[in-house]
């Protein structure tokens, strides 16, 4: 899986974590180009079906990120988020999908540089998992037709 | 318990409390309980209470939020009441709630073919099957719901009346086990047994239609704008069904089972529901249906609640989602 390049479906929120995005670019930060953003007004804006949309429609990886708690801008939209998600990611592990589809991240506007950092992880998580097998419809028949053939 | 006593109880609750209607069953042809409206307090001579019900009545409660409605309720429906009242959907004032005893609901799926059966009677720790003119009795504990062998409530949490009688031990452990022996496996094989699960499930939408917290008007399978999911039922499109329905239920699923009761298909929806509960337990210390006036798990925060997230506080030396 040498070449494997995954996509990576990012989730930032409009106040910090896409600020902070913005600011790697700005600051000249490298980080691998996988990531495609999606902003969002906050991370309490992230239903966990996005998720799993962004999954089935072939994403190798999902980011979540938004403001440090405490730093929100709508004051209380982060602590609602941090809770449903990590409900959703308990939920997804019991499931038995690689932990590496789902992280979710705390980015404020000036970190730019830790920015770069988590994506550079995160790619090297979600390269290391593979591409998405198990979540997308057409290539779930592919992966039933192949195991029913061996 | 006594049938005159039921009888009698809930007359006196239709009267008392001037009720439009009340929630109970009724025997069916082949002895088995159905849901049943009584909307005359005459006709509550066929009301009827025993381990052969299966769907939770407080189901059918946000459709009368006009109307003074009665309703029969075990523990676990007494449970989804206090949730129901604690979302909006209904008035505490406007339901009178009549509290019967629990010895566990039977799964008729254990129970194989059952045409021409009929349901004789239930006994103190068995009941009475006959088919053909010949009878067969029962062990009940072996033919419960999972979800009521670790029912954890089984006598009314809140009532305005309570008919008397024997209720089931509360007692923790089946799904439990279930959900460890689940962990133990290898994370590549629980997905493959939950993927044989999901593929066993035709989208019929029984789970959704018999539980009592899937109120919405329009629920998000069905949603064209935007479109989650395919209507057909593909393995991974089944997956996200189960998976987006269990995780609404989190922290608001008081484990009924009504909706397992309800699957043709027999997909396991006790384990993930379990788990969603557990889950929402384990990190906010919340048990559903309790407290009335509390908010769902889900619809509230605490500053110091458990932090995983990358860059977060609380990520070292701990692991979210064992």
């Amino acid at each position: 899986m040498e070449d494997f390049e995954p996509k990576i479906i990012a989730f930032l929120c409009n106040w910090c974590s896409y600020a902070g995005a913005d600011l790697a670019g700005v600051s000249r930060f490298q980080y691998p180009p996988n990531v495609r953003i999606i902003r969002v007004p906050c991370s309490g804006r992230v239903n966990p079906l996005f998720v799993l949309k962004a999954l089935y429609e072939g994403a190798d990886g999902v980011l979540v990120s938004g403001c440090h708690p405490g730093d929100c801008h709508y004051q209380s939209g982060n602590y609602y988020a941090r809770r449903r998600l990590e409900v959703f990611k308990n939920l997804l592990n019991f499931l038995g999908l690689n932990p590496a589809r789902f992280k979710m991240a705390w980015i404020s506007a000036s970190e730019g540089a830790q920015f770069a950092q988590l994506v550079r992880e995160y790619v090297q998580e979600v390269k290391d998992a593979g591409p998405n097998l198990e979540f997308v419809r057409e290539k779930a028949d592919l992966v039933r037709f192949l195991n029913e053939a061996r | 318990m006594r049938q005159d006593d039921l009888f009698l109880t809930c007359q006196k609750a239709f009267q008392e409390r001037g009720l439009d209607l009340l929630l109970g069953y009724e025997k069916s042809s082949s002895g088995f309980l159905r849901p049943a409206v009584f909307t005359a307090p005459e006709s509550l001579e066929r009301i009827s209470w025993d381990p052969s019900a299966s769907l939770n009545l407080a189901t059918y409660l946000p459709r009368f939020k006009s109307k003074k409605v009665g309703i029969l309720a075990p523990g676990c429906v007494s449970r989804s009441i206090i949730i129901l009242i604690n979302e909006g959907q209904i008035n505490r004032e406007q339901v009178t709630i009549i509290g019967v005893p629990c010895r566990g609901l039977i799964e008729k799926r254990k129970l194989g073919d059952l045409e021409g059966v009929r349901l004789v009677e239930f006994r103190d720790e068995s009941f009475v099957l006959e088919k053909e003119n010949q009878r067969r009795e029962l062990n009940l504990e072996d033919y419960l719901s999972e979800s009521c062998l670790s029912c954890a409530y089984p006598a009314p949490v809140i009532y305005d009346y309570l008919i008397q009688g024997p209720s089931r031990e509360g007692s923790k452990g089946f799904l439990e086990k279930r959900i460890k022996d689940l962990t133990r496996l290898s994370p590549e094989e629980r997905l493959l047994y939950f993927k044989r699960e999901a593929e066993k499930c035709i989208r019929c939408y029984a789970c959704r239609q018999a539980c009592p917290m899937c109120y919405c008007e329009s629920c998000f399978v069905e949603s064209s704008e935007p479109r989650w999911l395919q209507a057909a039922p593909e393995p991974v499109d089944n997956l996200i069904w189960l998976l987006t329905r269990v995780y609404h239920l989190a922290g608001r699923c008081v484990q009924c089972g009504s909706c397992s009761r309800a699957c043709p298909e027999g997909v396991d929806l006790m384990s993930l529901l379990a788990w969603a509960n557990q889950s929402v337990f384990e990190l906010f210390q919340y048990q559903p249906g309790l407290k009335i006036g509390e908010k769902p798990a889900l619809g509230e925060y605490r500053l110091e609640d458990p932090d995983f997230f990358w860059g977060g506080g609380q990520t070292e030396g701990k692991k979210c989602c064992s």
